[in-house]
């Protein structure tokens, strides 16, 4: 298991909203969720809780990996903002449907659908 | 033990002989060198009294013949007041004695019983000759008499009319030489004890750090990690020091990773404790079904949880759930759920009422990030029917002894204590199957399917239903069984990341 692991790219965009996209790519599991979380949380220690994960790049998901996206949910409602998942890769699309991740999290297609959700002050 | 010996004595031994040594070299050079200066400037000034004699005996030779004695003993005398002249003689040219200074001698040549004889060649060995031949010097060195002996002839017309003689005393040679050794040896006295002085004094502040380093390492090897030497010197020793602090921190280091790993361990035995001790310990026994059950942890022990709770005398309630996370936390929120599903089970035949129960009650105790997705089924023991309800879980599977395939009942519902009450009660459903003879219900936790093999494939649900449909002819416990062998020899020697769980009901007749 030594090469499964998790890149994470953001772009942080100097919207009025101020909007964080995750690319996510790789393993959401046990050695990769701490890095996860950490990168999630400089988010919210700056005050940001517009968040998109681009998701179809995830080739695993761990059932902490998705506890750590419902605590990152009720951070985010708490807060008034807005968690969007995009375009899901099939392993973690099957993980949502067991779950039923989809009546929880508002995911969307694209980067633009998912932008556009934010931009109600446009 | 090995007889020690301090560094300040090995040192100060050293450097006693090295100063030995070292003065003992000059002192020899210094002697030597001063000997033949000494000796040099000695038979310089011999050679000169000589000359000097040679001339006026030549003269009184000439004038007055080899006769007049009373002119030649003034020469003698006035010659043997020099400083470090010992004798001095004056021969004719057939070599016999004229004239000594030695008044014995004289008085045995005046009564001629001494005879013209070469008697003081016999005692001399010829150190070297010098000047110009016709004024040829023969210097001897006569070692009865300790002395120097220097003669010349005295020629005339290149004819050898006489011999001159004297002899200088090595004593005032020797004396001034062993007063400048004597000298030497005191200087080099003071030296030495100079030496081991400063040998004690340099050594002990080398030493010093030495010691409080071997201080530090009994502190420490008594088990006081915390203990760091204090030893500032720019040198090996400073450097040797630093090490050692740098050892023990490490050493530390490893001592709490070590404490770490233990606690960890231990923390794994409390979990896998608590899990094992919430399972049930044997499956029921109820006329028409038989009921297989396993449960095989992984090293981090996870959150999984089966039960079979009786509802009611025709009602029993079957459980497979699975705790997200691992260890302690998942164990904990394992016994959570099961006191929860245990209290409200009971005389409840709705599951969706029960997991409703259990989501509000879970999400008010359960670490934020976590959740358990479960799923809850009511057997009807008379109707042979199953109503059941899922939470995030794995689909039921239903495999039909009619067709012999496996059926996947889908239904909708998020895992318990994940979100609010209000969210939860409007997506989770309700389900009912009926069981035909020889039908098989099997729930399973994700430890199955994820297992992975060396390739890292997973062992997949697809994969899964093959075996059911391959091994459904035995009853529940055996089909359980034979699943769980071919997870184990699919992961073969890759190691297990999740807890493993399955259950399984049949109608037997």
């Amino acid at each position: 298991m030594g090469n499964e692991e998790l890149t994470i790219y953001i772009d942080k965009k100097e919207t009025p909203e101020k909007i964080w996209i995750f690319y996510l790519n790789g393993y959401l599991q046990a050695n990769t969720l701490e890095e996860f979380k950490n990168n999630v949380e400089s988010a919210f220690r700056e005050g940001i809780y517009n968040i998109i994960f681009d998701c179809h790049k995830i080739k695993f998901a761990s059932s902490a990996a998705l506890g750590a996206l419902i605590s990152f949910l009720d951070e985010v409602e708490k807060n008034n903002g807005k968690l969007i998942m995009v375009d899901l890769s099939e392993p973690i699309a099957d993980v949502f449907e067991l779950l039923e991740f989809f009546d929880i999290f508002p995911t969307v297609d694209t980067i633009e659908e998912a932008l556009s959700k934010f931009n109600t002050l446009i | 033990m090995k007889k020690k010996i301090s560094l300040k004595i090995q040192f100060g031994l050293y450097i006693v002989l090295l100063i030995s040594v070292i003065i003992t070299s000059i002192l020899l050079f210094i002697r030597n060198q001063e000997k033949n200066a000494l000796t040099e400037e000695m038979q310089l000034r011999g050679s000169a009294l000589i000359k000097t004699l040679a001339g006026n005996v030549k003269e009184i030779f000439l004038t007055m013949g080899t006769t007049d004695l009373i002119s030649l003993s003034g020469l003698v005398d006035q010659i043997k007041q020099e400083k470090g002249v010992f004798d001095i003689w004056i021969l004719k040219e057939d070599g016999s004695l004229i004239i000594h200074s030695d008044d014995k001698i004289q008085q045995q040549i005046d009564e001629s019983t001494v005879k013209k004889t070469k008697f003081f060649f016999k005692e001399a060995v010829p150190l070297k000759a010098a000047g110009k031949k016709n004024e040829e010097l023969l210097v001897l060195f006569n070692p009865l008499k300790n002395s120097y002996q220097i003669s010349k002839a005295i020629m005339v017309n290149k004819k050898k009319i006489g011999i001159v003689g004297l002899n200088l005393s090595k004593k005032m040679i020797d004396s001034t030489v062993s007063g400048a050794v004597n000298k030497l040896i005191f200087i080099s006295i003071v030296f030495i004890i100079l030496g081991i002085f400063f040998t004690y004094v340099l050594v002990s502040i080398i030493v010093k750090p030495i010691k409080r380093l071997a201080d530090g390492a009994n502190i420490i090897g008594k088990g006081n990690l915390d203990h760091r030497i204090d030893v500032i010197s720019n040198n090996e020793i400073g450097e040797l020091a630093e090490t050692f602090n740098k050892m023990t921190k490490d050493l530390k280091a490893a001592q709490a990773n070590l404490v770490e790993k233990e606690r960890m361990e231990k923390e794994i035995q409390i979990a896998r404790n608590i899990q094992q001790a919430l399972l049930p310990k044997a499956v029921p026994r109820i006329k028409k079904f038989s009921f297989g059950a396993l449960y095989r942890s992984a090293k981090e022990v996870g959150g999984d949880y089966y039960d079979f709770i009786r509802v009611d005398p025709t009602h029993l309630g079957l459980v497979m759930a699975d705790v997200s996370g691992k260890g302690v936390p998942a164990a904990v929120i394992m016994a959570i759920t099961r006191s929860i599903l245990r209290s409200y089970a009971p005389g409840n035949l709705s599951p969706k009422d029960v997991f409703s129960v259990v989501n509000y009650l879970l999400r008010q105790n359960i670490y934020q990030g976590m959740f358990v997705t479960a799923f809850y089924g009511i057997l009807d023991i008379k109707k042979n029917s199953l109503q059941f309800a899922k939470a995030g879980h794995n689909f039921l599977i239903v495999h039909r002894s009619k067709t012999r395939e496996c059926e996947i009942i889908k239904s909708k519902g998020t895992a318990l204590g994940m979100t609010t009450p209000e969210r939860f009660d409007k997506i989770i459903e309700e389900a009912e199957v009926k069981l035909n003879k020889g039908d098989i219900i099997i729930q399973y936790s994700d430890g199955v399917s994820e297992a992975k093999n060396d390739k890292g494939e997973l062992y997949s649900s697809e994969r899964l239903y093959e075996n059911i449909n391959k091994f459904s002819g035995i009853d529940a416990q055996g089909l359980v069984n034979k699943i769980d062998e071919s997870v184990i020899s699919w992961a073969k020697n890759t190691p297990q990341s999740d807890d493993i769980s399955i259950i399984a009901v049949k109608l037997e007749e």
